[in-house]
């Protein structure tokens, strides 16, 4: 147990996996949400399809920019 | 003569060890989106050999060396570094052969640690790096990428319980391109460094490159070119174990295991975790398999974890008697001896496995427990 707390950041460990769960527990979410509403628009019309294709066009892009965020730490790593 | 004889063949056993991680890895990124019929093979390879090589390029920050912090530096030569990469190319073609996914990292660092310690002794081994560097971090990354690809496969369910079977599957499969995408982009970047390490570390030693100098630009294009000729062509067999042998996988929880394998990798480079792509990936399945309440096939995982307790003391075994046995014949005729070996060694396990051949015909065949079924041989339908 001496051995392990001394060789092993537990903090920087721990803030590790904090921030690859926020990441992608986010990015499935924000996605599976997207295609819930893109789903939702289909056989609507008006107002409701717009919103619910919106949302789902948003939840699209956030997921892109989320991804080029992440080519982006890898080229700068 | 000798040294410079000797440099060619280190690197040109680098770049095939490059080449054999290439298709040892290819099931990383690609065998959920094969699995879950989002890609076809050949595609996903294609595509994963293309992100490999752009990945190898994306960071020309100075390749760290494979070996810091796990041997003292001062004891390398040409010969350890040689006989490591013997070690580390005959452990990825045998768990290949057996279709068991293990690190590749993990595999080189035994050979280079037996290598050594025939060389130099146990002294020039720093066994602490070997423990926070291998052992620790093999024990967390199954575990770590498990259990955000259980609770993220999970929320997809959750979150898409009244979609449209046929939308939802539609839509997963393209995020599902997008996420493996992102895998095979971080293995070029991760894993095609590491080589160009080894190989600018040979360099310096045989006095080439003075030490600090940058990787030259032929090193980075060759191993780029390298890895991804070996992920086009495919390590059907493990690709076959991780899409089909560990758990049933549909498109969310593909989705979901290769955006937990891109986190996981994200975030431990970014902190300096040196965790395994292999057993991250590895993770993310078997978690993805809980998280929908599927059923694991833990006797194959079993497997999996066994072989990579062994990674580090078999190529270390092999490392070490490489070392060995080209001291004992000595100078060129060593080097020519064991390399003759290496070859002859690979092409009898690459016949071997025709036998029972893989391939992108049936790699989707259905599990029975085994990636050397004889049925295999007939191709699915």
């Amino acid at each position: 147990m001496v051995i392990a707390s001394t060789l092993i950041n537990w903090g920087a460990l721990g803030e590790a996996f904090l921030y690859a769960a926020i990441f992608a527990i986010g990015v499935v979410v924000v996605m599976s949400s997207g295609i819930h509403l893109y789903s939702r628009s289909e056989g609507r019309v008006g107002a409701q399809k717009v919103v619910n294709l919106a949302g789902a066009i948003v939840a699209l892009l956030i997921v892109l920019a989320v991804v080029g965020l992440s080519i982006y730490e890898l080229t700068v790593k | 003569m000798h040294q410079s004889f000797m440099l060619g063949l280190v690197v040109a056993t680098a770049l095939a060890f490059d080449f054999t991680n290439g298709f040892h890895d290819t099931a990383n990124a690609m065998a959920t989106s094969i699995a879950t019929g989002a890609l076809k093979p050949r595609v996903a390879v294609g595509l994963s050999a293309v992100l490999n090589l752009v990945g190898a390029f994306l960071s020309l920050a100075v390749a760290a060396t494979i070996a810091s912090g796990i041997v003292d530096q001062n004891f390398i030569t040409l010969q350890v570094v040689f006989a490591g990469l013997v070690g580390g190319i005959l452990w990825n073609v045998v768990t290949w052969y057996l279709g068991i996914p293990s690190s590749s990292s993990h595999a080189l660092i035994g050979g280079v640690i037996g290598a050594m310690l025939v060389h130099a002794g146990g002294h020039a081994v720093l066994w602490s790096g070997i423990l926070s560097k291998v052992f620790v971090p093999a024990i967390l990354a199954p575990f770590v990428a498990g259990s955000i690809a259980a609770a993220a496969t999970w929320s997809a369910y959750r979150l898409t319980r009244k979609v449209d079977e046929a939308v939802g599957k539609k839509s997963f499969r393209w995020a599902q391109v997008g996420s493996a995408s992102l895998v095979s982009l971080a293995h070029g970047t991760n894993d095609a460094q590491k080589t160009m390490g080894i190989i600018t570390l040979a360099l310096v030693a045989n006095g080439t490159l003075h030490e600090g100098a940058s990787t030259p630009t032929w090193v980075i294009i060759a191993c780029a070119l390298a890895i991804s000729m070996g992920t086009y062509l495919g390590g059907w067999r493990i690709i076959r174990t991780l899409g089909k042998g560990l758990t049933d996988i549909d498109t969310p929880q593909g989705f979901a295991a290769e955006t937990s394998s891109a986190a996981v990798l994200l975030a431990s480079t970014h902190f300096g975790f040196p965790l395994s792509t292999t057993q991250v990936c590895t993770g993310s399945v078997v978690g993805s398999g809980v998280g929908h309440a599927a059923p694991v096939r833990w006797g194959v995982f079993g497997r999996m974890a066994i072989a990579w307790l062994f990674t580090l003391p078999a190529a270390g075994l092999v490392g070490a008697a490489a070392f060995a046995g080209q001291s004992a014949i000595g100078g060129n005729a060593g080097v020519i001896v064991l390399a003759i070996v290496l070859a002859a060694a690979c092409a009898g396990i690459y016949v071997l496995s025709r036998q029972t051949a893989v391939s992108p015909e049936n790699v989707n065949a259905e599990w029975t427990g085994e990636v050397n079924e004889t049925h295999l041989t007939q191709k699915a339908a």
